[in-house]
């Protein structure tokens, strides 16, 4: 009998050892698609996150924005439109080559061109005119144009070695032939769509990498992910369900992480001077001059939106109040224009003021699966602008279709997800403010063709300020500009929410990007 | 002359009727059918708000628990509301209403077009009738909601869509029960008679031997109001089907299903049960219609 019960506990005893990973191991199970391990191959957010962990830039990020140090130890500006950065000595390759300014140049031209790139890293390139060597450490960049941002720019471009790149094909990295790294963990192996393994970089330059191993898991589920977390599939899990926020918060076994993002949800009204068959009167016919145009109209429908009430009763608290395209303290965020007033009768006012008494039809579009929440606050919004009387119905169209008539003007009021990535209020500006001039690649993202000369000389003058203060001035400047004018309708910025084991501490390491790096045991 | 044949058809349905009735399923099946008739109906009248107004609902009473108060005091939510603040009990009756609407229209339209066809085919034989009934062989072999989805993609959203790709799915059942029955009639001796008499072909098919093919084709209509029913559900649960400011069930059922196990099971639960009660009614109404009008259940 004993020795049953002791076979019994010991065989137990062997299961739990099987299924618990090493105290030194560290399982993340992730939300964004993967395309490659190439690092240069595509600009997704899925590919960013895994690529940070193998890779370094010249220069990176901080989550609150501006620039750290990289590879590059320290950098300056010679002339406006030159850079000398110079490396760190102690930079190596994993099969024990140092880093050098060849790599950097190598690196530069193969992310311009790798076959088979679906979104290619040339944008963050475009206003590198020449990378020139100066000696095996330090390197001079020439840009087209002066460029206070090319800084910010280039550390969305990762480095990879030259003397194996060169041979080297998208396949070569996701087999893990090319895989020779220098950052802060090393290639194990790569599973296309289910995970990656990776091991801790002994000879990394920079501080001790915490874990030992990383099995970064691929879920694309969310529940499935909040699944995995509690039954000890994996240790964090990013991108925690807004549906599912409440429940684990009251779980001991978990910890919730939530910070606050900088991916903004925008909705842009339509500055097409031509009648649309979304903007019409109460009895269906189309309206001869479209409403939007006309900024007491404008005002009247940004005003009645309660936005406090969405972040509570339709995030579920998943979000932050928006009425601004950048998030509170971040660079080029105005204090100033902090609060949006809810005034549903001024609202009332200002539509019979601008001629509108009885109000009119309006419907929105809103893609389906592409922005968290969008469908259900584009239908909290259809609510408040009815109040108003302006009757509005809510389209959900697939993002296929959306961003196709989206781009081309189509809708009377769309939206738009807006990440904000290199973390400064510029970026907004450049491609969805600026008046729409696709040589000139501004305005890529200006969907409902907002155009006003005051913005796009302050984004002019911001472009060429090399001094940090005096561009958040002219940034701010800007956001007066546009919220006095409602271009758009900024509503809420989404937190970026992990969850974990009890035991571990998880924060933000650059935007919503989730790394290893950012995990470590609670003390 | 021409009454007989009808005449001679009234006799064992009135008998049908009575024995109908005899079963416990079936008086269970037709007051909970009547019950939700009248529910979607009356929806206007019985429901405390109109939960397509998007003026009359308030996303600050979203979420709220079953029994709550309005907070304008106005309206106590008895089944909670939904994450837009409208009343459940509300948005089920007029979800039910577009249900329904749909079921019964698409299985109408469905029967209309079948029965036609069927009878057609039963008529002309040759190669009109192989090349209808290979039709109908080629769409009972697919998958429906796979040709919904496919229908719907093509044509867009919106349940006039939805109605034009259930009637698609559902008119091969008629006319292969119809086919099936009108050539049996066919060999019966006042279908001689009539044609000895000179009567037009649409004539004899549409008043002798439509009427002696119904009792069959009145259980698949049952059964495929119900199978629209959840067809619709379906669709609208994926997406396709009503638009978000004005759910159906399975659009109700939707919204709510992620909240299942956050605790906020009533968004889906309520609509599902609804769902679910007019779905069995139909079928307990249905499946005795079968019993009763079966000629081999009568031995």
């Amino acid at each position: 009998m004993t020795t049953k019960l002791s076979t019994i506990a010991l065989s137990a005893a062997l299961i739990a050892a099987a299924g618990a990973a090493s105290a030194e191991d560290l399982r993340i199970g992730f939300a964004d698609p993967v395309s490659a391990i190439d690092p240069q191959l595509n600009n997704h957010a899925g590919d960013h996150s895994v690529s940070q962990h193998f890779w370094s830039r010249l220069v990176a990020q901080k989550t609150e924005g501006g620039v750290v140090p990289d590879i590059a130890a320290s950098w300056k500006n010679l002339t406006p439109n030159t850079w000398e950065f110079k490396l760190r000595e102690n930079a190596v390759w994993s099969d024990g080559k140092p880093v050098t300014a060849e790599d950097i140049a190598f690196s530069y031209e193969r992310a311009q061109a790798v076959p088979g790139s679906v979104a290619s890293f040339k944008g963050f390139l475009r206003n590198v005119a020449k990378v020139e060597i100066k000696d095996p450490h330090t390197l001079v960049i020439t840009s087209h144009a002066p460029d206070p941002l090319l800084p910010i720019n280039i550390s969305s471009v990762y480095i990879v070695s030259k003397h194996v790149g060169q041979n080297a094909a998208t396949d070569d990295y996701n087999s893990g032939k090319a895989m020779v790294t220098e950052g802060p963990y090393g290639f194990v192996s790569y599973t296309p769509g289910d995970r990656i393994e990776m091991k801790r970089n002994e000879r990394f330059w920079g501080p001790k990498p915490e874990w030992e191993k990383v099995n970064y898991r691929y879920i694309a589920n969310p529940a499935a992910r909040t699944a995995a977390l509690l039954s000890g599939d994996v240790d964090v899990i990013d991108k925690v369900s807004f549906s599912d926020i409440e429940k684990l918060e009251k779980n001991p076994k978990v910890k919730v992480w939530s910070y606050p993002g900088l991916r903004a949800l925008i909705m842009q009204p339509s500055f097409n001077p031509n009648p649309s068959k979304f903007l019409t009167d109460k009895a269906g016919k189309p309206l001869d001059k479209n409403p939007l145009l006309d900024v007491r109209v404008r005002k009247a429908l940004n005003m009645a939106i309660n936005r406090e009430a969405i972040a509570d009763r339709v995030a579920r608290g998943g979000v932050t109040v928006a009425t601004q395209w950048m998030p509170a303290g971040s660079f080029g965020y105005d204090p100033d224009r902090s609060k949006i007033d809810v005034d549903p009768n001024k609202a009332k006012a200002l539509l019979t003021e601008a001629g509108y008494p009885n109000g009119f039809k309006l419907t929105m579009h809103v893609p389906g699966e592409r922005y968290p929440l969008a469908p259900e606050t584009a239908q909290a919004i259809a609510q408040f602008w009815t109040r108003i009387g302006v009757e509005t119905q809510v389209e959900v169209v697939p993002f296929s279709v959306y961003s196709g008539a989206a781009n081309k003007n189509e809708y009377a009021m769309s939206m738009i997800g807006w990440g904000n990535g290199t973390g400064e209020g510029t970026y907004a500006m450049t491609a969805i403010l600026a008046t729409a001039n696709p040589a000139k690649g501004l305005g890529a993202s200006n969907w409902g063709r907002y155009s006003n000369p005051k913005l796009d000389e302050a984004l002019a003058k911001a472009s060429a300020e090399f001094d940090d203060a005096k561009r958040e001035a002219i940034i701010k400047d800007a956001v007066k500009v546009v919220m006095d004018d409602v271009g758009i309708m900024p509503l809420y910025h989404y937190k970026n929410i992990w969850a974990s084991r009890p035991d571990l501490k998880v924060v933000p390491w650059h935007s919503d990007r989730t790394v290893a790096m950012q995990v470590s045991k609670a003390k | 002359m021409t009454t007989v044949p009808a005449a001679s058809a009234r006799r064992p349905s009135s008998s049908a009727l009575r024995r109908f009735l005899r079963a416990p399923s079936a008086w269970i099946g037709l007051s909970l059918m009547t019950l939700l008739v009248i529910g979607a109906v009356f929806a206007p009248q019985i429901a405390p708000q109109n939960p397509f107004d998007l003026a009359a609902i308030d996303v600050l009473d979203a979420r709220m628990t079953p029994g709550s108060v309005s907070s304008g005091g106005d309206i106590t939510y008895l089944l909670g509301t939904d994450g837009q603040g409208r009343d459940l009990f509300s948005a089920i009756l007029y979800g039910l209403r577009t249900s329904l609407t749909v079921g019964v229209g698409s299985a109408v339209l469905a029967g209309i077009i079948g029965i036609l066809l069927g009878l057609i085919a039963a008529w002309a034989g040759g190669l009109l009738d192989a090349v209808i009934m290979r039709l109908v062989d080629l769409i009972m072999s697919l998958p429906s909601i796979l040709v919904a989805l496919l229908m719907l993609a093509l044509l867009g959203k919106g349940i006039g869509n939805v109605v034009l790709t259930l009637v698609l799915l559902e008119w091969a059942y008629y006319a292969r029960t119809a086919r099936a029955q009108a050539l049996v009639e066919r060999k019966r001796d006042y279908f001689e008679a009539a044609r000895g008499l000179g009567l037009p072909i649409s004539r004899i098919l549409l008043r002798h031997v439509l009427p002696n093919c119904l009792p069959p084709l009145l259980v698949i209509g049952a059964l495929q109001v119900a199978r629209a029913i959840t067809l619709e559900a379906t669709l609208s649960f994926l997406g396709l089907g009503a638009p978000v400011t004005q759910p159906s069930l399975g659009l109700l059922i939707a919204n709510g299903f992620q909240f299942m196990l956050s605790g906020e099971y009533w968004i889906s639960f309520f609509p599902g049960l609804t769902l679910l009660t007019a779905i069995v009614a139909i079928n307990l109404v249905g499946d005795r219609l079968r019993e009763v009008l079966d000629p081999r259940a009568l031995k």
